[in-house]
């Protein structure tokens, strides 16, 4: 198993010196594990703590009890200097990349710098690396020296997706990653996931509301609610034969095209 | 969908008639850009219709033009739009505004944004109410309280005291909905009013304005990107591809014998609960922007069924069950 979380807990606590002293339990008991090269898909409303879910993955918020294991490794336990190892081998891609990308950097240096991380790369290997990753995710290597604001939204998302396949990840974290692309333009991202996923091998955890998007990229599902998942396994059975309310509620609320 | 009480009726006159409308935006030093070219679209009395395109198609700034809210520097330049008698395009400002939340309501799609937040909720939702009519305080405020409760807003007379910020975004999409009521205004526009909210949450709005539509006879003209969501909610359905309207027709037609390159590309490129291929529909190429002169069809240089003659621009031709699409292959 690549990932395998046991009995995860994250509890924010707040108030103290003059507030009174509270706190929310994000997330709860979270248990699941993931193969390498596998996907699975997290799906659930505002406040199911899908997002801390994640950043709980990334290392960007630390866990309070239960395990994480990354490749026989405790994610909690991963000091400073194990950090970019493990930087590089779980990679995020965020719903609205313009945020993520420095906008005095050409679209090519901030993919490059992922790249440095070898720092054996003369200029030249860099510029074909890039060049490569550029034509791996469909987009010009024309857009080199684009900068971030001169891109559309899906050429965009298109440059961070390349960004995060420059360390060559083995996990790749999606946070609704097409949420805010056009419909026409999200199917070209998905099908390029796939296609991604086939030549390179990750896996993939993609957080999403969508739960189509699950169905067609995901084999597996996680149903989150309040903190706790409430339902698990292969996402066609859960989709097709859903054990409680609330997956049931939310595979009704899926509004379809008439087939 | 065939219960009388609820259905359309088109045999009489069309609640909303919009002919030849195309809007312009100024640039500075380039000349007025088409931001809309030519669109024709009709609302009947108790119909939900449904606009669907992608971003920059146009649908958006048609919602506006019709309640005289577009911004500086876009403007009506051509068409007509003849609604109870009048054509709303003529209207000058102050016969707009008596025909603005009163006869023609607009649910906005960014809750919070649209609500004034050091304003009490129920101060809001009353508003259209004191605007157009002499109805004394004390009666408003009855009637706030009838329309939150309308909208299924649990304990409403405690909630008209609430602030913006205090209502959940549910509940802020459902205070605006009920503003958008509170006249009983014939045709309401709403701009995708769920986009910003959870599934099960958007579950309930639709099925708000469903009920609001057997109850007060309202029509609604649904703005909207969601495939799925326009399946689900609408009568009949206008397709907008880079300005233009490229097919139009009733739900099923549209979805179950789609006849235009596009809106196919568009319904194969959404993935569905079940039975998905290995890889899903894609639209090669990217949406013109309004200044983009095409030859022939707009849609042309994506269209994977192009052919010779598609350099002349085919008109919307419609079929005898009123079935119409922009292509010269139907």
């Amino acid at each position: 198993m690549l990932l395998v979380a046991k009995n995860l807990c994250k509890i924010y606590r707040r108030g103290g010196i003059f507030a009174r002293r509270s706190s929310i339990t994000a997330i709860k008991d979270i248990s699941f594990s993931l193969a390498p090269g596998v996907s699975l898909g997290v799906v659930g409303e505002s406040g199911s703590g899908k997002s801390t879910l994640l950043r709980t993955i990334l290392k960007l918020t630390p866990y309070d009890s239960g395990s994480l294991i990354f490749d026989g490794l405790e994610v909690a336990a991963i000091d400073a200097r194990a950090m970019r190892n493990f930087r590089q081998r779980v990679q995020p891609v965020f719903q609205d990349p313009y945020s993520t990308f420095n906008p005095r950097f050409s679209i090519g240096s901030s993919i490059g710098l992922g790249l440095a991380g070898d720092g054996v790369l003369s200029t030249h290997q860099r510029r074909d690396a890039v060049a490569r990753l550029l034509d791996d995710v469909g987009l010009d290597p024309d857009l080199h020296s684009a900068l971030p604001h001169e891109l559309s939204g899906g050429q965009r998302q298109r440059a961070a997706i390349a960004r995060a396949l420059a360390v060559k990840p083995e996990l790749l974290l999606l946070d609704e990653p097409t949420s805010a692309l056009d419909v026409s333009v999200q199917s070209q991202v998905l099908n390029l996931f796939k296609d991604l996923q086939q030549a390179y091998g990750f896996s993939i955890i993609l957080v999403t509301h969508d739960l189509p998007v699950v169905t067609f990229m995901c084999e597996n599902i996680l149903v989150m609610k309040a903190g706790v998942i409430v339902e698990s396994g292969k996402t066609a059975d859960v989709v097709d034969r859903p054990q409680t309310e609330y997956a049931r509620l939310l595979v009704a609320a899926v509004p379809e095209p008439p087939a | 969908m065939t219960d009388p009480a609820v259905s359309p009726n088109r045999d009489a006159e069309p609640l909303l008639e919009v002919e030849g409308l195309r809007i312009e935006l100024t640039v500075r030093g380039r000349g007025p850009v088409p931001i809309t070219r030519d669109v024709s679209l009709r609302v009947y009395q108790k119909e939900i219709v449904g606009l669907i395109g992608e971003s920059g198609s146009g649908k958006s700034v048609i919602a506006k033009s019709l309640i005289g809210m577009l911004p500086r520097r876009i403007r009506v330049s051509a068409g007509t739009s003849r609604f109870q008698g009048r054509d709303l395009f003529a209207l000058n400002a102050h016969a707009m505004r008596a025909v603005r939340g009163a006869e023609i309501s607009l649910i906005p799609q960014d809750a919070l944004h649209a609500l004034n937040p050091v304003k009490l909720v129920g101060k809001q939702v009353g508003e259209p109410i004191e605007v157009h009519t002499d109805t004394p305080a004390v009666e408003v405020h009855k009637q706030v309280v009838q329309l939150l409760n309308r909208v299924h807003i649990s304990d409403p007379e405690a909630r008209t005291q609430d602030y913006p910020h205090q209502f959940s975004g549910g509940m802020q999409q459902r205070a605006l909905t009920a503003m958008a009521l509170s006249m009983k205004p014939p045709l309401i526009l709403a701009d995708e009013p769920t986009t910003a909210l959870d599934v099960t949450i958007q579950g309930e709005i639709l099925k708000l304005i469903r009920e609001l539509r057997s109850d007060t006879g309202a029509s609604f003209l649904f703005i909207s990107h969601d495939l799925g969501l326009v399946s689900s909610l609408c009568d009949r359905i206008y397709v907008m591809y880079a300005g233009e309207i490229v097919e139009s027709g009733t739900r099923d037609e549209i979805f179950s014998n789609p006849r235009h390159p596009y809106t196919r590309g568009l319904i194969g490129s959404v993935p569905r609960l079940r039975n998905n291929a290995a890889r899903l529909l894609t639209i090669p190429g990217r949406i013109p922007g309004p200044g983009d002169e095409i030859e022939g069809c707009r849609f042309r240089p994506r269209c994977p069924m192009a052919e010779g003659r598609c350099i002349v621009s085919p008109s919307l031709e419609a079929s005898k069950g009123g079935h119409a699409a922009k292509c010269w292959l139907f």
